[in-house]
């Protein structure tokens, strides 16, 4: 399971005073996959499924699934 | 909203802390610094949507994924895990065609986390399941579409559907030496017996590789396709009958083959229209996303 990094200079997102990353789009697979998010140059989107408990990566053009096991 | 910043796998940062978390555009991996080296999350595929088949409105859809397996001809119990046998899938279309076996020994075996984004397919050796048309799964065959995924050994003379009047078979034809499979129809709706009606090109596209094959039939012409893409073969001589026809029973796969070189399906589509070139694509890449296919746009 991939499980989110403690310290993410490499992540643009909210970050705790207890230093975790927090999704902040967490919405249903189907509302997820039906959204076209604008990603900032150089980035992309990463959202969670709450019915699923997968993540998904949003490249710009195809949202990508990667699976809670 | 939640975004990570990307590399490539020949651009990852030089100097990482841990927990530095990617995003690599040319493998879709997420790559977390743990801080001594990177670990890689691979991506399960591409996000598919099933509505995109619903809105459709498949006149039969069999479907590896989502539970549709029960372990007898008489649905007493949900089966899912990797080996277990099947002697229902239940059609996911609401139609209630479902393709079933009612002697154990004959049952398809569940294989689970296979091909590209580890999926479910049944696997076929001497295995089959049928289902016998009744009125309502009748359609007429100028006026159909059918989509198979599955992986094929390289098997002469397998039929990956058959009917019992032998007026539908579509059928594998192939030598030994992988790049020689091909796909025909020796019937259709009761065309007449053919080697080559609707052969698809001769490739090792589909050999032990997870691929998608469909068939199209209009009023006046019939096309086969390969992951997308349009075959050279096409035929204007388009069979009057029809297929899931009342009364007669329909297998998937029904020649013993050998375990060595067994076949497998992930999922089977009717519709009961030539669908458009733009359906065709929506179902296409549906497919695609879902089994890991690179698929061509009509």
């Amino acid at each position: 399971m991939f499980v989110l990094p403690t310290f993410n200079l490499g992540v643009v997102g909210t970050v705790f005073a207890a230093g975790g990353f927090n999704i902040s789009t967490r919405d249903t697979e189907a509302n997820i996959s039906a959204s076209t998010p604008t990603n900032p140059s150089g980035e992309v989107t990463i959202a969670y499924g709450t019915d699923t408990e997968d993540f998904y990566i949003w490249d710009g053009s195809s949202w990508y699934v990667y699976n809670n096991i | 909203m939640s975004t990570l910043l990307t590399c490539t796998s020949s651009t990852r940062p030089g100097s990482p802390a841990a927990g530095d978390t990617l995003f690599e555009t040319d493998t879709n991996k997420v790559i977390v610094y743990s801080g001594t080296a990177w670990k890689e999350y691979q991506d399960n595929g591409q996000l598919y949507n099933d509505s995109d088949i619903t809105a459709l409105s498949p006149h039969l859809w069999l479907d590896g994924a989502g539970g549709y397996f029960y372990d007898d001809e008489l649905k007493t119990s949900l089966v899912s895990n990797h080996g277990q046998q099947v002697g229902t899938w239940a059609d996911r279309s609401g139609n209630g065609f479902d393709f079933t076996q009612a002697t154990a020994t004959s049952r398809p075996t569940i294989i689970n986390d296979f091909g590209p984004t580890n999926k479910t397919f049944l696997l076929y050796d001497a295995d089959q399941l049928s289902f016998t048309g009744t009125t309502s799964s009748e359609i007429p065959g100028a006026g159909s579409t059918m989509f198979f995924v599955l992986h094929f050994g390289v098997v002469s003379g397998d039929y990956i559907l058959s009917s019992s009047d032998s007026s539908t078979r579509i059928r594998s034809t192939a030598s030994t030496i992988l790049g020689t499979l091909f796909f025909h129809c020796q019937n259709y709706a009761g065309t007449a017996n053919s080697s080559t009606y609707l052969a698809t090109n001769t490739n090792d596209v589909l050999s032990y590789k997870v691929g998608i094959v469909a068939f199209r039939f209009g009023a006046s012409l019939a096309e086969s396709f390969v992951n997308g893409t349009t075959q050279t073969d096409t035929e204007t001589s388009i069979g009057t009958g029809n297929v899931l026809t009342n009364g007669v029973t329909y297998r998937l796969f029904d020649t013993s083959v050998g375990p060595t070189q067994p076949n497998m399906l992930g999922e089977y589509m009717v519709y009961d229209s030539a669908l458009s070139d733009t359906d065709m694509n929506t179902v296409t890449n549906y497919l695609g996303k879902k089994y890991g296919i690179t698929v061509a746009t009509l």
